[in-house]
């Protein structure tokens, strides 16, 4: 996200301090279903602030969020979403590379966090991170699992929590069985500690340029 | 009651010519909207048709301080916008001759 829009998204969220209960649950799942639009988080921002903007000032002169932006809250973010210009696929490209990214440095930093508790127990180096196959189809299962729970969450905010939490934790589940299911633990590589976090560190520097430019 | 099948068809250039009398706020152009008759039209519906406007370059937006709290966003008339107009009402005087002259038993044009 770049400084523009991480300014105009602070904004945003003391703007929101100011929406009554009913109205910041509103924008609660209006701005959700926005993260999972086609639209830069730029625009994401733009568009929640004037949304904003109308609720407070809707409020103020008594009307309920149904009076502001209709009934169909769902609807309304489908016909302002579709007069936002909508990212190029470079950009999608380049947003879902920086996800994709961000999953990685994470699995990697739990991988060396606890690669030296790994070794201990087995009697190992504790300076030697040992990625096996298994940790690797794991970490793929879970990024994929984050990846499609985030999605499903964000398209399906406008409907009853229950549901949306059922279908999460099934997929978790899901993730996580098929992950076990394929047992192989042939060693893919040992590595030392120090380069398993000079190679995170590489990587979070390439996050953190790619991000600004996005 | 005028129906959302009728409205869909000419409430951007409706918008446009509230906008081109002065610089205006989308609260403000439903409120317009409602005492010429067009029926209650919630702020959201306005809102997607001004985002459209904008993005075709026939509107130019800033945002103010206003006296109910969050700065204001308010919409004026770009040069594309005046032309747009134009080209709105032209094609709406058209078209209420055609339906008239269809309505009022008239002779069809050749």
């Amino acid at each position: 996200m770049n400084k523009v829009a991480r300014k105009l998204r602070d904004e945003n969220n003391e703007l929101e301090l100011g929406l009554s209960k009913e109205a910041n649950d509103v924008m609660t799942d209006i701005v959700v279903y926005i993260r999972s639009a086609n639209i830069s988080d730029l625009n994401q921002e733009i568009v929640r602030r004037d949304i904003d903007e109308m609720l407070l000032e809707g409020e103020r002169r008594g009307q309920s969020v149904a009076e502001v932006i209709g009934d169909d809250y769902k609807a309304f973010c489908d016909s302002v979403i579709c007069e936002v210009p909508q990212l190029t696929p470079l950009q999608r490209f380049a947003t879902l590379v920086l996800d994709a990214l961000l999953g990685i440095i994470i699995m990697l930093a739990i991988w060396t966090v606890f690669a030296p508790l790994r070794q201990l127990s087995s009697g190992g180096a504790w300076y030697i991170v040992t990625v096996r196959t298994s940790d690797l189809i794991e970490g793929i299962a879970i990024i994929a699992a984050a990846f499609f729970i985030v999605g499903y969450i964000c398209k399906n905010s406008f409907k009853p929590k229950k549901a949306v939490f059922a279908v999460g934790i099934i997929a978790i589940v899901a993730a996580c069985f098929a992950a076990f299911v394929l047992l192989p633990n042939a060693v893919l590589l040992n590595m030392h500690i120090g380069i398993s976090v000079l190679i995170i560190a590489v990587l979070l520097a390439v996050y953190f340029v790619i991000d600004k430019r996005c | 009651m005028i129906s959302s099948q009728m409205l869909k068809g000419t409430l951007e250039g409706c918008i446009l010519e509230i906008i081109s009398r002065r610089e205006t706020y989308g609260y403000e152009i439903a409120e317009t909207l409602m005492r010429y008759g067009f029926g209650k039209i919630a702020e959201g519906t306005i809102y997607p048709l001004l985002l459209r406007l904008e993005r075709n370059g026939f509107v130019m937006t800033d945002y103010r301080p206003s006296e109910l709290g969050p700065k204001r966003k308010y919409y004026r008339l770009s040069e594309a916008g005046k032309t747009a107009l134009c080209e709105f009402e032209q094609s709406y005087r058209e078209l209420e001759s055609a339906i008239n002259q269809l309505l009022n038993g008239g002779e069809e044009n050749e």
